[in-house]
Formats: C-alpha cells, sequence, structure tokens
C-alpha cells in the first residue's frame, strides 16, 4: 500500500495506491460496498507522472465519519485485494 | 447485482491471465494507444499474412481490470480471422459498447460477451473500447504499408 502525500499535519484526505489495482476498479469496488471515494488524475496529472502512478484512490474523511465505518473501508480494502489479485 | 455483471468471472479471468500478452516478433505492426483520462495505456503488435489473415497478435500494456481483460479477448477474437472480418468485428463491438446495437451481438465472438455488463456503465465504456480502437489503428497502419 502506498500513501501519498506526506504533511506533517495533515487533514483527513488519504491518496492511495493498493497493490497494482487500478483506482478505477478500486473505487467501483467500494462504490459498491456503499463506500464513497474518489478516483483518478484529481485534476492533477503532472503529480500523477512524478508519483508514477496512473491515478490513485482518495478517501476523505470528516467529523462525521465514524470508526466503525473506518474499520468497514479498511475491511473492504482487503477484500479488494482477494477481488482483484494483483492483476497485470 | 451491476456490479458482478461489469466484473464477471471470465472478465477476471482474462484480467489476472491475460492471453496473447507480450511482445510480438519483429515483423508485426505495433501502434500505442492511450486513454488519457484514466492513464491505460496499451501496445498493440499485428501481423497479417499474405492470405489476409492476422496470423499474429499480442499486447502488452497497463489498465483496469476492463481495458486489459478487453484487449484479451479481443486478442483471442480476432486471431487466424481475415482482415475484413475483425474489421466488421470491430466496429460492431465498439458500437455496440456504445449502445448504439443489442448488447447481445457480442456473443457472436465469444468471451468478448463477457463485456455486456460495461454498457450499463457509461464511463467505463471507455475502458473496454481502447484495445479496439487501438485494433482499428493497426489495421489502419498495416494497409498504408502496403
Amino acid at each position: 500500500m502506498r500513501i501519498f502525500g506526506e504533511a506533517p499535519e495533515r487533514g483527513g484526505v488519504i491518496s492511495f495506491y493498493l497493490g497494482n489495482i487500478h483506482p478505477h476498479d478500486m473505487a467501483q469496488f467500494l462504490d459498491n460496498a456503499g463506500i464513497a471515494v474518489r478516483a483518478g488524475h484529481h485534476c492533477a496529472q503532472p503529480v500523477m507522472r512524478k508519483l508514477n502512478v496512473p491515478a490513485t484512490t482518495r478517501a476523505s474523511f470528516y467529523f462525521y465519519n465514524t470508526f466503525e465505518e473506518i474499520d468497514r473501508f479498511i475491511e473492504q480494502l482487503d477484500k479488494a485485494r482477494e477481488f482483484f489479485g494483483d492483476g497485470i | 447485482m451491476a456490479f458482478e455483471d461489469l466484473y464477471q468471472e471470465i472478465i477476471l479471468d482474462h484480467y489476472k491471465n491475460p492471453r496473447n500478452f507480450g511482445e510480438g516478433s519483429p515483423t508485426c505492426s505495433a501502434v500505442e494507444l492511450d486513454n488519457p483520462v484514466c492513464g491505460d495505456h496499451i501496445k498493440l503488435m499485428l501481423h497479417v499474412n499474405e492470405e489476409g489473415i492476422v496470423d499474429e497478435v499480442q499486447f502488452t500494456g497497463s489498465g483496469c481490470a476492463i481495458s486489459m481483460a478487453s484487449a484479451s479477448m479481443m486478442t483471442e477474437a480476432i486471431k487466424g480471422k481475415k482482415v475484413v472480418e475483425v474489421k466488421a468485428i470491430a466496429a460492431k463491438v465498439i458500437k455496440t459498447l456504445r449502445g448504439e446495437e443489442p448488447p447481445k451481438i457480442l456473443e457472436n465472438f465469444g468471451d468478448v460477451a463477457a463485456l455486456q455488463g460495461v454498457i450499463k456503465f457509461p464511463i467505463r465504456v471507455k475502458c473496454a473500447t481502447l484495445s479496439w480502437h487501438a485494433l482499428e489503428d493497426a489495421l489502419a497502419k498495416i494497409e498504408r504499408k502496403k
């Protein structure tokens, strides 16, 4: 799992890339589990090139999110890995 | 239900074990195509013999499960077929994926039938058509060479 952004006082917005799973596949999988994330370039293609990824998945947490929801999110990430394997 | 339609087992199998994946022989014509919106990339290598038959087709690339599975299925659907036939298949598949033809048409092209679920996801149609556009480009390139 790659997590992008290393600012010491960052907010609850986390861009990541898990294994070889394309972010559009990841977002579709999470959507099916009732979890909304954003996937793609986030209007920042130069950064994607610099990070050497085709796109990223971005989860944004806010005060209305519960610990249970975050646990469910992590659980679904594991399931996505099982579902898609390592792909191409 | 729609999610399972999109990611059918056949699609995941082609994604995890892509057919005809790798570099083609030096006599192949190669084209590369990108989908800038999602970063998908495909390199398609094609060879047409003297009888006008696609006798070699290979691809490499990276992208989402739909784009890579579609490419893998495409290579199987066209290998050993005549160029005229391949052209007709490409045009039909692209039209059908765009929703301009009945989805059932895809059932004539082997595993490509599994792409029917994509039609319900307009934003994923481009993933599925990338390799087919690359195929059209490769055929046009071969024709120009003649």
